[in-house]
């Protein structure tokens, strides 16, 4: 009796275990299709309409200023190339397709940006802002150098009204006219086609919509937000010496704002925040065998929110901070190199994507 | 011998000056010049099988390049900038360009790989010069093969593959083998259908299968061709992405340069002269009555024009953006 019933126990445990199994052979795939929906058309998309849209308002405040040079136009113009240069931060990390193609993100926001390249191209009235050779004196950082010559709104209004007036306006007119051809060819790009072969690009292998996710976040963060909007000015690529003048929008003053940003939208990004809300972390919480103490989205969400908190302890503008609050701008650094092992190492081995970016041919 | 070159030539990344007459010595093998016994005793040389021919890239072109890489590399301690020779870095990685942003470094080591190896392979060993019915295939010479063996395994050594070379046994490729697996990463299995038409030609020799033979003489060319191809496409979407960083820019665009001219050395290349010299122009200004490579005026839309070209002339256009 006591052997049958142990053999019932037996045989019990058993159909337990490989109903378990059943179970879990069951689990639906996961639905990559509207994961790459919601990326392209809810999230990705509209990032870009709301770029040509603020870049078309700012084309309308250059036109309003240079017909007349007066501070409430300057105002309005400064206002307004900054609101531009806060909707760019989402788009730094989705440049892969079409804004690859326009090197959108070279045409946007390459600094520092070279003074004296700016001003000679300014003096002369003759350039090529396309040219392989201007790259360093266009974009936003140029505006940025244009735009505040001085904190002080009336001594920065006599400035650009001053020495080359008429040329320096017309620049800025054009690298705004750069700007919007690039956001404008690259929107017209994915709504004509390339949504909809990003949509169906659903695998994981080298070129598929999901690897250019992955890799654009990783590449912009590691060489963009670490390095270029921290680690450089910080002074990690020079010896521990800091370089402020490297700092994005250096002369605004606005690189704490802009660095925060940029921030809050990779982590709304990550979690596909929109009105359907499928994300990376959807995917990897399906993915995830739940064998650690917490879950790997959990981790990057909670990492993201270390980093705003570090970067909230940061009173000046960065350029500043890299001087009188060197030890808290470090322990952001640090912040930010731990997230990079989650994204680079963790995320992309659970997805099975190939990080793809470095330069390995050796020469 | 190339890769002793090479090295003599990237001395200028490290900032020290070129010396161009030992370059061209190296190329000549003349004199000892790579302090190595087997090398210079060997009796080869370079130059000798580089293609010449009057006006178009030979090797008294190359043997002016090296010059010149020898003459401005004494601004190798120079930072570079637009119109001023020097060395660009970016992170890690340093590159000496000459004032218009060319590197002479990957113009001349991956020209020669075009104007020698990709030459010799195209136009020489698979030719019936080499591999036709006048050449013997018969005597067998010890650790040769037959002639007509031995001329089709010249081709291959020129591959810089190992033997048992596949898309999944990388290790130890060079040269053009190396970047075969550009293609080859982006779908289009460029390593293994270069691969097996060697094989392909090989068995057909060795068997007498003279039409195997020959098939695959053809077919090698095409597909070798790609590699030349996707090669350059490649290193086109690194300028671009890289667009602003100098270093990299003016870097992958040397790259690219030297894979698209060295398309010449096939008579039966896939593109037309003209989109060939139009794809090469947008890499190129005039001096006086010819033109050199400048890449300072360049745009993405140029580079742009050259990657649509090049992967509609060769049906790539599937997969241009993802090489």
């Amino acid at each position: 009796m006591r052997s049958y019933r142990i053999a019932l126990l037996m045989l019990l445990s058993l159909f337990v275990l490989s109903c378990k199994k059943d179970k879990d052979e069951t689990t639906p795939e996961f639905d990559k299709n509207q994961l790459l929906t919601n990326y392209g058309t809810n999230l990705i998309v509209p990032t870009y309409e709301r770029l040509d849209e603020s870049v078309y308002l700012l084309e309308v405040k250059v036109n309003d200023f240079i017909s007349v040079s007066n501070q409430s136009n300057l105002l309005a113009l400064r206002s307004q190339f900054l609101s531009t240069y806060e909707a760019w931060q989402s788009c730094s990390f989705m440049h892969f397709g079409p804004s690859d193609n326009y090197t959108l993100k070279q045409v946007f926001n390459t600094y520092p940006v070279d003074t004296s390249l700016i001003n000679t191209n300014i003096s002369s009235g003759t350039y090529v802002l396309g040219a392989a050779s201007n790259t360093v004196a266009i974009g936003l950082p140029a505006l940025d150098f244009l735009l505040f010559p001085n904190k002080d709104l009336a001594i920065a209004l006599s400035r650009i009204n001053g020495v080359n007036s008429v040329n320096k306006k017309q620049y800025i007119k054009n690298v705004v006219l750069q700007l919007k051809a690039a956001i404008t060819s690259t929107l017209s790009s994915w709504r004509t086609g390339h949504l909809s072969t990003f949509i169906s690009s659903n695998g994981n292998s080298q070129g598929s919509s999901l690897s250019e996710i992955v890799n654009a976040i990783n590449l912009d963060f590691e060489k963009f937000t670490r390095d270029g909007k921290i680690g450089i000015p910080l002074g990690v690529r020079s010896l521990g010496t800091p370089i402020p003048s490297k700092t994005e929008a250096f002369y605004s003053k606005y690189s704490l704002v802009l660095f925060k940003e940029s921030i809050q939208q990779l982590k709304q990004y990550f979690n596909g925040e929109s009105s359907s809300n499928i994300g990376l972390d959807d995917y990897l919480n399906h993915l995830n065998d739940n064998n650690r103490t917490a879950r790997l989205s959990t981790r990057i969400n909670s990492q993201f929110d270390i980093i705003i908190q570090k970067a909230n302890l940061i009173t000046n503008p960065i350029s500043i901070a890299v001087i009188s609050e060197q030890a808290n701008v470090q322990k952001l650094y640090d912040e930010l190199q731990k997230i990079i092992v989650l994204l680079k190492v963790d995320l992309s081995s659970a997805l099975s994507i190939l990080i793809t970016y470095q330069d390995n041919d050796g020469d | 011998m190339l890769e002793a070159m090479t090295a003599e030539l990237k001395k200028a990344n490290a900032g020290t000056q070129v010396d161009s007459s030992l370059l061209a010595r190296m190329y000549s093998n003349s004199g000892n010049p790579f302090g190595d016994a087997v090398l210079d005793g060997s009796g080869k040389q370079l130059k000798n099988k580089t293609y010449s021919s009057v006006g178009a890239f030979n090797f008294s072109y190359f043997e002016y390049l090296m010059k010149r890489q020898g003459d401005i590399s004494q601004f190798a301690g120079n930072t570079w900038s637009a119109g001023n020779a020097g060395v660009a870095t970016s992170g890690t990685k340093s590159y000496f360009f000459d004032e218009n942003g060319v590197e002479y470094t990957q113009i001349i080591e991956k020209g020669l790989m075009g104007a020698v190896f990709y030459y010799n392979i195209a136009e020489v060993y698979t030719r019936p010069g080499k591999i036709g019915a006048s050449v013997d295939n018969t005597t067998v010479t010890p650790g040769e093969g037959t002639d007509m063996e031995h001329h089709w395994d010249e081709a291959f050594g020129y591959f810089g593959a190992p033997i048992d070379f596949t898309s999944s046994v990388t290790a130890n490729a060079r040269y053009h083998a190396k970047y075969s697996q550009k293609g080859q990463a982006a779908g289009l299995e460029t390593t293994d259908k270069v691969m097996n038409q060697f094989i392909k030609g090989r068995y057909g020799i060795t068997n007498k299968n003279y039409n195997y033979r020959d098939q695959a003489a053809t077919q090698l060319r095409v597909e070798y061709e790609k590699i030349l191809v996707t090669t350059a496409i490649h290193y086109l979407n690194s300028a671009k992405s890289n667009f602003s960083d100098n270093a990299l820019r003016n870097h992958a665009l040397s790259e690219s340069y030297a894979f698209i001219f060295s398309l010449a050395y096939n008579s039966d290349k896939v593109i037309s002269n003209t989109d060939f010299d139009l794809v090469k122009s947008y890499f190129e200004v005039a001096a006086g009555p010819t033109t050199v490579p400048s890449f300072l005026a360049i745009t993405v839309a140029d580079i742009n024009s050259a990657i649509d070209k090049l992967s509609s002339v060769y049906s790539l256009d599937a997969v241009k953006g993802s090489l």
